[in-house]
């Protein structure tokens, strides 16, 4: 065979192609385009739901809100409990939002047993688990994590068990961990780490794919149809991926059988999907085509607009205030009801700055140990400060998309629980004591504790921050975190 | 060919030491659900139990050379590969003839351990992975459609897929079964069995494609959204838990994914093919052929630029009213600098210590203005002395290494320190304790990055590591983060001075490097990550590393720290050629 001559060829040439590639990239996803007017695109609707009883109250949705390096601790945790604390100056960002979050001060996640501890890899790896890791040098290993946990349990009433989604950044590996720990907070099991999409455009087209759901009620769509994109997988070619992966698995050992179970389990979620009404003589890959069409749940979708998500940036300012939409629509559509968001991966060394901030994250967040940046304490608190309080307008910006949102009754944070929180609490020290938590939402009525900050008595474990939130989902989870924790947080439920 | 006698659910690894040799696995085709897509299977009526070969085999007349094992009895082992980013884009680039970046486009960006991307056990498979492997399928199939009666256009894709659709005496249902076995044979980087040919023409019949091209589409999105093009595998005999030689097909993607870093060519196939490939002859001669093509370039993006960990480099953000001139015109001279630069150890044979102390680098006239050197008189960056330039002595002194250990104002002497430790010398220091201790207790009096650091001399908690670390880091401080040199911090002279380990003193990092390249850990260290990136497995994870580190390392030092005689006795070893299990 004819071998065309590789990028690494010749060096500048591979530079110049790495440009191109950009450009053509950015092309590709604007070439969608022609409208068409189609039936109810009707397996985008919940499959459970369709059969489900109507009276029953909407469904909990569940959304976490991950940001690296901690907090500045000085300025995050109030300095009065109740329902009439102060806010503290990082939580004044929010402060329209007050009666709609708890604060969570006092939980520790130290207690995981982590094997040489310390660092922002086991922190952020642990964050979703409260559940020991590998040590560095084995196999990457975790834990399922809490939003998995409540996937596992309500996943399979949507047409996408869970999504995570996260603005751009290359995960750090400089420390001794795999950057696989830093990347993701989802974890489906202790061996399958969940790492984020952070593509709008491509988030977009997965949660409403060729087309959206339009506003006119539950019986009519628009479609747009891609032209410039291929067809998604047809059933035959998943079908003969299954089959060889099943042979393959049978003169596997244990360990690449699991892994060729992960590629098996990913396929069904793919063919789960997928939606029907291809025109094309094959069929399209997914499941059975419901007669009863009408979602309780999907009944106030909007008309997404496709346009406001089609064009993708590696910035992050545009991806963050995106996914702060999208998420929201994904949730109100229905079409997914689990979905962690992760604002940067741990240890992150992003500069933030269009808030005026000259200092990578993580050494900003060094104020006292790292030096670097010849910056004085005040000066790297100063850089924190901007960072943390672009954080929560991005936070409060999810939340008011949220709150505004319409839900089949009350309002989509009325029956959501958001979880915002961080690796560590202190960065500076890589402490794990005293875990900046908020638990915001209502979970349907079930979080009692909006509007208060509840100080937990010292050393109470962080698992019971995560059980709880489980818990707040109607999911009735036993125990959570190794060591387990069985009891939720004392007056949040 | 066919061992139809084996009893159903049953596979048998035919591993015969003389004669020819065929290796077929037998499997069970396992639910009555799969049958569908696999009817009128050929060679099966025999068995009539829905047995699917999986074809490995390869021929060789003699018993394959297992390779060099240093005195150790384990290879090692890993989990089936899946191809990475880079690995995939090159793969479909050469198999398909695209020109699409398809994965870099759409794929879930690769997480790394000690800096590689291609770790197998690292490269989990998640369900974002696999959805994106399956639309670019369909989006390489379609690219392929696409081209059918395009034939003139220089991108006539189609025609290198299928070359019997231009030939009219062939019919188009043997057109389909020629492309199956021969795309199949590259796709899979191994033979197909006739079943397993017999089972992908049954799938384009059920998806219904009409018309050769949409049916060469189907086949093609077949063959890539399937598990054996996704994943390298390589399989073990059953029950075994011995070392046992690869067959040619596995020996041979190893080959080609360790020095290109894409799928085997047609030379290395025949080579798998006629058994070749499993003698030392012809393994070095393989060897030989692939490390002079342009494509063993993938060495320096991919092993040297990850190991030095470098990678970031291209998104490394530095302040801009600190460094107004780290332009990305700069930025990008400086990644030509340091890729021109390592080529000369990856692939020409220099002494690799030189990669630490050389007083020559690869310059634009930019770049040089930049630094400050006389400049080449060239647009194009050229190699030039820089001998007696002061602070400037090998890679890590260039702006690429320079940026990446700095923290967006200013250097950090700690990264610094760190990646030469833990790449360099392999003697990484754990990663810092829980309840890290605060340096100063004032924390607001400007100071240099030395100064202000020198507290971790003072903490007893610090100093077990970070003594070492940071005396190596600020061998750099003559250097800012954007590469160019200074002679303050904050206002007071910078201080470069320092002891190597041992108490060795020297002046600046200048000074240090040549200690640093005698250090015979580096050699070992190298030697180690090499093979690590090689093998796509951590060394150390297996019992017989240490020695086959041992052995290897003394070949590179006795070859005067030539990086290609390396990568062929690597490639000649036991652990490169054999596996447990």
């Amino acid at each position: 065979m004819v071998l065309r001559r590789k990028s690494s060829d010749n060096i500048v040439e591979a530079e110049a192609r790495a440009k191109t590639s950009l450009l053509g990239r950015r092309t590709f996803l604007q070439g969608t385009g022609v409208v068409v007017a189609l039936p109810i695109l009707e397996s985008l609707l919940p499959r459970r739901a369709r059969a489900a009883t109507k009276a029953a109250s909407p469904p909990i949705r569940l959304v976490t809100f991950y940001v690296p390096c901690g907090t500045l601790r000085e300025d995050w945790i109030p300095s009065t409990t109740g329902a009439n604390y102060q806010l503290s100056p990082t939580l004044q960002h929010l402060a329209a939002y007050k009666n709609d979050f708890a604060v969570i001060s006092g939980t520790s996640n130290e207690n995981v047993g982590n094997p040489g501890k310390g660092g922002h890899a086991i922190g952020t790896a642990t964050w979703g688990t409260a559940s020991p890791i590998a040590k560095a040098s084995d196999p990457v290993r975790s834990a399922m994590s809490f939003d998995q946990l409540v996937a596992s349990k309500v996943g399979n009433q949507t047409r996408i068990a869970s999504m995570q989604l996260g603005c751009a950044e290359a995960p750090t590996n400089d420390a001794a961990y795999a950057s696989t720990y830093n990347s993701t907070v989802s974890w489906a099991s202790p061996t399958l780490p969940l790492k984020p999409e952070t593509s709008v455009a491509k988030t977009f087209k997965k949660l409403f794919p060729e087309g959206q759901v339009s506003g006119t009620g539950a019986n009519q769509a628009l479609y747009t149809v891609s032209r410039a994109v291929a067809a998604s997988p047809k059933k035959s070619i998943l079908d003969g991926a299954v089959a060889q992966a099943k042979s393959l698995q049978k003169v596997l050992g244990t360990q690449d059988r699991a892994i060729v179970d992960q590629y098996l389990t990913a396929i069904r979620e793919l063919e789960r999907s997928i939606v029907h009404g291809s025109t094309e003589g094959d069929a399209p890959a997914g499941g059975e085509v419901p007669a009863n069409n009408t979602s309780d749940w999907a009944a106030n979708c909007p008309a997404p607009q496709t346009a406001a998500f089609s064009t993708d940036s590696n910035d992050y300012v545009t991806q963050a205030s995106q996914f702060a939409k999208l998420i929201p629509l994904a949730l109100q559509c229905d079409q997914t009801r689990v979905i962690s968001f992760m604002m940067a991966p741990g240890e992150s060394y992003r500069i933030y700055k269009h808030v005026g901030v000259n200092i990578q994250h993580h050494f900003a967040s060094h104020y006292t140990t790292f030096t670097e940046g010849n910056l004085a304490q005040n000066e790297k608190k100063t850089a924190l400060r901007k960072i943390y309080a672009y954080q929560m307008q991005c936070f409060a910006a999810l939340l008011e998309n949220m709150k505004k949102t319409q839900d089949a009754s009350g309002s989509l944070l009325d029956n959501s629980v958001v979880m915002f929180g961080s690796e560590m609490s202190d960065s500076q020290s890589h402490s794990y004591e005293d875990m900046p938590v908020l638990l915001a939402g209502g979970a349907s009525g079930r979080l009692r504790a909006r509007g208060q900050h509840l100080r937990m008595p010292e050393k109470t474990p962080y698992a019971q921050v995560l059980l709880t939130a489980i818990r707040a989902c109607g999911v009735e989870q036993p125990s959570f975190g190794s060591p387990a924790s069985s009891s939720t947080l004392t007056g949040v439920l | 060919m066919h061992p139809a006698h084996l009893p159903k659910g049953r596979f048998s690894y035919v591993t015969s030491a003389r004669g020819p040799r065929q290796a077929v696995l037998c499997v069970a085709l396992l639910t009555a659900g799969c049958n569908a897509g696999f009817t009128n299977i050929n060679g099966l009526d025999g068995a009539g139990d829905g047995l699917i070969e999986v074809g490995v085999g390869s021929e060789a007349s003699t018993a394959p050379a297992i390779g060099v094992n240093y005195g150790s009895a384990d290879p090692g082992t890993k989990q089936i590969h899946r191809l990475n980013v880079v690995e995939y884009d090159n793969t479909v680039q050469d198999l398909v003839g695209t020109q699409q970046t398809v994965a870099a486009d759409t794929f879930p960006s690769d997480d790394a351990i000690a800096n590689f991307d291609n770790i197998a056990a690292i490269l989990v498979t998640s369900p974002i992975f696999v959805e994106a492997a399956a639309n670019a399928a369909s989006t390489l199939a379609a690219e392929v459609v696409a081209s059918a009666g395009n034939n003139s256009a220089r991108d006539a894709i189609y025609l290198r897929v299928a070359p019997c659709a231009a030939n009219n005496k062939i019919s188009a249902e043997a057109c389909l079964k020629e492309t199956a076995i021969k795309f199949g044979l590259r796709a899979w980087r191994r033979p197909l069995s006739d079943a397993e040919v017999s089972s992908m023409l049954a799938q384009v019949r059920s998806a219904g494609s009409v018309g050769l091209p949409a049916q060469i589409g189907t086949l093609v999105e077949s063959f890539l959204t399937s598990p054996y093009f996704l994943y390298r595998v390589e399989l073990d005999p059953l029950g075994s838990k011995k070392s046992h030689a690869l067959t040619g097909y596995e020996l041979a993607s190893r080959l080609s994914y360790f020095l290109w870093r894409t799928c085997p060519d047609d030379t290395l196939l025949a080579a798998a093919k006629d058994g070749s490939l499993l003698t030392d002859a012809g393994l070095t001669k393989q060897f030989q052929r692939m490390f002079a093509n342009d494509r063993a370039n993938s060495l320096v993006d991919g092993f040297a630029f990850n190991w030095l960990g470098l990678k970031g480099f291209t998104s490394v953000q530095l302040d801009e009213a600190s460094y107004p001139d780290f332009t990305a015109d700069i930025r990008s001279s400086m990644l030509v600098e340091t890729k021109m630069f390592l080529r000369d150890f990856m692939l020409r044979g220099v002494p690799l210590d030189q990669m630490l102390t050389a007083d020559y680098s690869y310059l634009d006239d930019r770049l040089a203005a930049y630094y400050g050197f006389p400049l080449p008189g060239s647009d194009v960056a050229k190699r030039v002395s820089i001998k007696g330039q002061v602070h400037r002595a090998g890679v890590l002194s260039q702006g690429t290494s320079l940026a990446v250990g700095s923290s967006g104002v200013s250097p950090s002497p700690v990264r610094r320190g760190y990646v030469l430790l833990k790449q360099i010398l392999c003697a990484a220091p754990p990663p810092p304790p829980p309840d890290i201790p605060s340096l100063t207790a004032d924390g607001n009096v400007k100071r240099t990055g030395r100064q202000a650091l020198e507290g971790h001399v003072s903490q007893s908690s610090c100093a077990g590591c970070h003594v070492e670390m940071d005396n190596l880091g600020f061998a750099f401080e003559g250097l800012d983060s954007g590469g160019r040199t200074r002679t303050t911090d904050n206002g007071q002279p910078v201080d470069t001075s320092g002891e190597y380990s041992g108490g060795k003193p020297f002046a600046d990092n200048a000074a240090m490097m040549p200690m640093v390249a005698k250090d015979p850990r580096f050699a070992s260290c190298v030697t180690s990550q090499v093979l690590s990136y090689a093998l796509g497995r951590m060394t150390g994870d297996a019992e017989g590393d240490e020695a086959a580190v041992a052995g290897l390392a003394s070949q590179l030092s006795t070859s005067k720290m030539s990086v290609p005689v390396l990568l062929q006795q690597i490639v000649l070893s036991q652990a490169f050629r054999s596996r447990r299990g």
